[in-house]
């Protein structure tokens, strides 16, 4: 299986239109926000359980001193994911190879945001701006690079497997 | 032993440059970066057939951004009005922070370009990237413009079109949420071989410029002492 770049790219474009359009239809809402709620309470949790405090409230997550994040559609890592989805399903690999990328790249995506959610709460208690800048646009960049990593090490090891 | 190294820290560095231009572009060159877009958004905003009088964009003295978008349409089932009402054009504003994700893209495109060595090729590469980023942030722009102004007409209706408003936050969410921070990465991509070298086979950009060297040399008559 030999990269088609113009084959690429259009599978790419398509694969991804299709993945964001069922993202924005109305009957995967539930799927979506239950999604993102299970996020925020499973990053409540692990606060907690780490000795810091912080109360999830439905799509909120609260410290103490009333200062709350709430995760909103873009804040939960799903577009990213469907853009790395996109690249593995259109780059030329065996089934098994893009279903081990597409499991593993989800993780990889989620694990970070993860991370990035957590260190958002204490960021925005610390200062204002530095969380807008963080939030806004320096962990949407390094997300996306995440995905770029990952898919980088994906395909060299999809072509080393071979 | 160069390419081992450029390879060893190609990540890191890719992370560390980002940090680097997007505090550059935070805490120095906001407002700067917020008037160029404003000055190369003027291109496709011009191609819009505003009357001439008005300007498509307009930046106030308070930094709030005003729209006005040409639409011509007939809502019938207008919730302001029985008679049907003629639009045509949609005017809204948007704070400076609205439009500031089409200005970020130039330097996440930087940070990502100039990852790879410095040279004569690759700054051209650089400032071809550049200007495509300029076009696509620009035309970004007039995208969220032409949504949200299509988007106010379409919920002036009685009873919208539940297609139209799925079409329309589709686009939104694609030129809004998807374009200001994919945009640079497929850009670099498309303008840095040297970055699709390293991401899909792991050689270094600078690895093909050492073996030239390598066999250049090889050609070279051996002298035996």
């Amino acid at each position: 299986m030999r990269l088609r770049p113009g084959r690429f790219v259009m599978l790419f474009a398509v694969a991804a239109l299709l993945q964001f359009g069922i993202l924005l239809a109305p009957w995967t809402r539930p799927a979506i926000d239950g999604f993102s709620w299970s996020l925020v309470h499973a990053s409540a949790a692990m606060i907690n359980f780490l000795g810091g405090h912080a109360h999830a409230q439905n799509m909120i997550m609260r410290a103490p001193s009333g200062f709350g994040i709430e995760m909103k559609d873009g804040c939960n890592g799903v577009n990213v994911m469907i853009l790395l989805w996109s690249a593995v399903l259109a780059f030329p690999a065996s089934r098994l190879a893009k279903m081990i990328g597409l499991v593993l790249g989800g993780i990889a995506i989620h694990g970070l945001n993860f991370f990035r959610f957590v260190s958002l709460f204490y960021l925005g208690q610390f200062s204002t701006s530095w969380f807008e800048f963080a939030h806004l646009y320096l962990w949407e960049t390094l997300i996306m690079l995440d995905a770029l990593i990952f898919f980088g090490v994906w395909v060299r090891r999809s072509h080393a497997g071979r | 032993m160069l390419a081992a190294s450029f390879n060893r820290f190609f990540w890191p560095r890719a992370a560390a440059l980002q940090f680097l231009l997007l505090g550059l572009w935070w805490f120095v060159l906001y407002q700067p970066s917020l008037a160029l877009l404003h000055l190369t958004a003027q291109i496709p905003f011009g191609l819009l057939p505003a009357r001439p009088d008005e300007n498509s964009l307009e930046v106030d003295s308070a930094g709030e951004w005003k729209f006005i978008i040409p639409i011509h349409d007939v809502v019938r089932d207008s919730t302001q009005s029985n008679a049907p009402v003629n639009v045509h054009a949609s005017d809204f504003s948007a704070p400076a922070q609205n439009v500031a994700p089409f200005a970020t893209a130039w330097f996440v495109y930087l940070g990502l370009a100039l990852n790879a060595p410095l040279s004569r090729a690759n700054l051209r590469r650089i400032l071809l990237g550049l200007a495509i980023q300029t076009a696509v942030s620009s035309v970004a722009l007039l995208g969220y413009a032409e949504i949200n102004a299509r988007g106010i007409v379409a919920n002036m209706h009685r009873s919208p079109d539940a297609l139209s408003l799925w079409l329309l936050k589709l686009a939104y969410h694609i030129d809004y949420l998807v374009v200001p921070y994919a945009g640079p990465f497929l850009v670099l991509l498309a303008t840095h071989p040297g970055w699709r070298t390293f991401l899909t086979k792991g050689e270094s950009p600078v690895e093909p410029k050492v073996e030239k060297a390598q066999s250049r040399d090889s050609r070279k008559p051996r002298r035996h002492k």
